[in-house]
């Protein structure tokens, strides 16, 4: 009968780290986002226990310039890229 | 919705006589016709033509670089409409300087940028590169300096469409036909040298390279069927747009294009000849049933208040069977795609477009799901889903056509500049965050809007609260589309400068290679068309000697 604790040592520790390894990180990492989202949205009266300081999306509304200032920046940095590199000697 | 069956059949055989005539040749008339075109190319637009160089991939390299400057004005004023569609006054502070756009506008306008800005310069900058590489053209292109000068009257077309958008008569004078005009215009100057380069060929441009012929051709004749069968008016009603850029052009280019990218990207045969075969086929035969799946975009577009003519039952259910063949060529497109990737045995690359190929071919089929599901109770006469097909729209466009380009854009870019992307990082954190910002994003405004359709149908005079935090959600998530193009888009534009140079037999569609793993059972065509030669080491997959590793049998 084989001795059930023969490899232990040799499989048991992982000796290698595949490249794709960190995925699973960041989704897990995405939905533990995403349950908090859902859950201020599903829920609205009850606040989170922790977390419930947390302003959620909803206090954004009304804040689109906000994100349009973010655009504005990422067209500034396209343009000024483009600039840049054309002038450049 | 669908084209008239009298109109569809002369476009079959106009194409059919297209495929038989290219295939054997204009004889005689072909050695007269090729002078002329050649003239036309170099001479008619005057001493213009000699603003442009005509150095090689400088053509293709215009135009995919003006389209990335489109995908970043697309994705501000999409997201700007989706915005405005859950908080109307958003905008109000900028009605003092006379804009005060609506969603819809605003949407319409992003729409606009993204398919004939984004989407239609980089096929067009893409086939100037592929066509004479899979013709084996000697030369290529028979003039790079009009491919080049033509970019410009596109991209003023595109910006025409773009005002016409938010106002179709700016002036007391509609210049939507203005705007279609000068991307005809443009079109049929890329026709022409396209059509040259076909001409000269010295081999069969294989499945992708007749798709693509056919995507090109196809506008033009279905001009012509459109004008037989019912003589439309030109100026009453922007049909030109719809069967000039209609569905051949976008959906079998990029068809065409995903095919070759991931082919020559993964560096694997393509997976199936029989799904290449039955993806030529039926996209060709069930041709009019995509103004569903491409939501629409084509038809309402350039017109918002332009309706489609109401079909006649035989017609309607001619379409319908249409429809249920379409799953067909998508499901084939998808499969072959992933399977060729899938066959390299390695994964996708992110950074040469091989990972954005494969979500967007999945997402392919879900895209068709949801246009069939959400479309169907139209086409039988109910207006069920109406409210939604907006989102679905917007599926359409930004989890399929626009990452699908995307993808072919990022593969074909260091064999068009020479360089390679300064930044693999920046494209990896762009792909995940546009993957992953677009589909939550725009499922959250799907939810939304399906709670808002659920009580409307209820007759229930009430705005739920849930659904407007589910559209707030959805817009916040989306921005980070908005993100991941800033991040693609310079990207794209530093590449130019500070890509590091690749020499030719590195960007060389048939690149060697020194190692081959052989993972199971292979041909040696595919090892052959690998990049492999006789110095290649094979290497068994098996072979390994790290200790845990299991043992093949």
């Amino acid at each position: 009968m084989p001795d059930p604790d023969v490899g232990v040592d040799v499989f048991l520790q992982a000796d290698a780290e595949p490249k794709s390894s960190w995925l699973l990180s960041v989704m897990a990492f995405i939905i533990a986002l995403l349950a908090l989202t859902i859950h201020s949205i599903v829920f609205p009266g009850q606040n989170l226990p922790v977390v419930s300081d947390l302003e959620t999306f909803s206090s954004l509304k009304g804040q689109i310039w906000i994100f349009i200032l973010g655009m504005l920046v990422g067209a500034a940095m396209i343009l000024s890229t483009l600039l840049t590199e054309v002038t450049r000697e | 919705m669908f084209m008239d069956i009298q109109a569809l059949l002369i476009f079959w055989v106009a194409l059919f006589s297209f495929f038989v005539i290219s295939s054997r040749g204009l004889g005689v008339l072909g050695d007269v016709l090729k002078p002329i075109g050649m003239f036309v190319l170099e001479k008619a637009l005057g001493p213009a033509i000699d603003f442009a160089e005509g150095r090689p991939g400088s053509a293709s390299r215009a135009w995919i670089i003006i389209g990335s400057l489109w995908l970043f004005i697309s994705i501000c004023f999409t997201f700007l409409g989706i915005w405005v569609g859950h908080d109307q006054y958003a905008l109000i502070s900028l009605s003092g300087w006379g804009y005060a756009p609506s969603s819809s506008t605003l949407i319409s306008a992003g729409t606009v940028a993204g398919l004939y800005g984004f989407i239609g310069m980089v096929i067009v900058g893409s086939m100037l590169h592929i066509l004479p590489i899979l013709c084996a053209t000697p030369g290529g292109l028979p003039s790079e300096r009009n491919a080049t000068l033509v970019a410009t009257p596109w991209t003023l077309g595109v910006l025409v469409l773009f005002v016409a958008s938010h106002n179709s008569e700016p002036l007391g004078v509609d210049i939507t036909l203005v705007g279609t005009g000068m991307i005809a215009l443009s079109y049929g100057a890329i026709l022409l040298n396209l059509l040259l380069t076909f001409s000269n060929r010295t081999q069969s441009p294989r499945e992708p390279g007749w798709l693509l012929m056919f995507a090109l051709i196809s506008g033009p004749l279905l001009v012509v069927a459109s004008i037989i069968s019912d003589g439309t008016s030109v100026v009453t009603d922007p049909w030109l747009s719809t069967r000039l850029f209609g569905t051949p052009f976008f959906l079998w280019s990029i068809a065409a294009l995903a095919l070759y990218s991931s082919a020559i990207g993964s560096r694997t045969p393509l997976w199936s000849r029989t799904l290449s075969g039955t993806v030529l086929v039926g996209l060709i035969i069930t041709t009019s049933a995509y103004k569903s799946l491409d939501g629409g975009l084509f038809s309402g577009l350039i017109n918002p208040e332009s309706t489609i003519s109401s079909v006649s039952d035989s017609t309607r259910m001619f379409g319908t069977f249409l429809m249920a063949m379409s799953l067909a060529p998508m499901l084939a497109l998808s499969a072959n795609i992933v399977g060729t990737i899938r066959s390299s045995g390695k994964s996708p690359q992110i950074t040469n477009g091989m990972a954005i190929l494969v979500s967007s071919s999945i997402a392919l089929v879900i895209v068709w799901l949801l246009n069939y599901s959400f479309r169907s109770p139209s086409i039988a006469g109910f207006q069920t889903y109406e409210p939604l097909l907006r989102t679905i729209e917007l599926f359409t466009l930004w989890i399929f056509f626009i990452p699908m380009t995307m993808g072919i854009q990022l593969h074909l870019y260091p064999a068009i500049t020479k360089r390679s992307l300064p930044s693999p990082e920046r494209t990896r954190t762009g792909y995940w965050m546009f993957l992953t910002s677009s589909a939550t994003g725009l499922i959250c405004i799907l939810i939304s809007e399906s709670i808002d359709l659920s009580l409307a149908q209820f007759d229930v005079e009430m705005s739920s609260s849930l659904s407007e935090r589910f559209a707030v959600v959805g817009s916040v998530i989306f921005y980070g589309t908005v993100l991941a193009v800033i991040l693609h888009t310079i990207n794209i534009v530093r590449g130019l400068f500070h890509g590091s140079l690749q020499s030719d037999d590195v960007i060389s569609d048939n690149r060697k290679i020194e190692t081959y793993t052989i993972a199971k059972s292979t041909t040696i065509r595919s090892v052959l068309s690998a990049g492999a030669d006789i110095d290649t080491l094979l290497i068994p997959a098996s072979d390994t000697e790290v200790p845990g590793a299991p043992t093949e049998i």
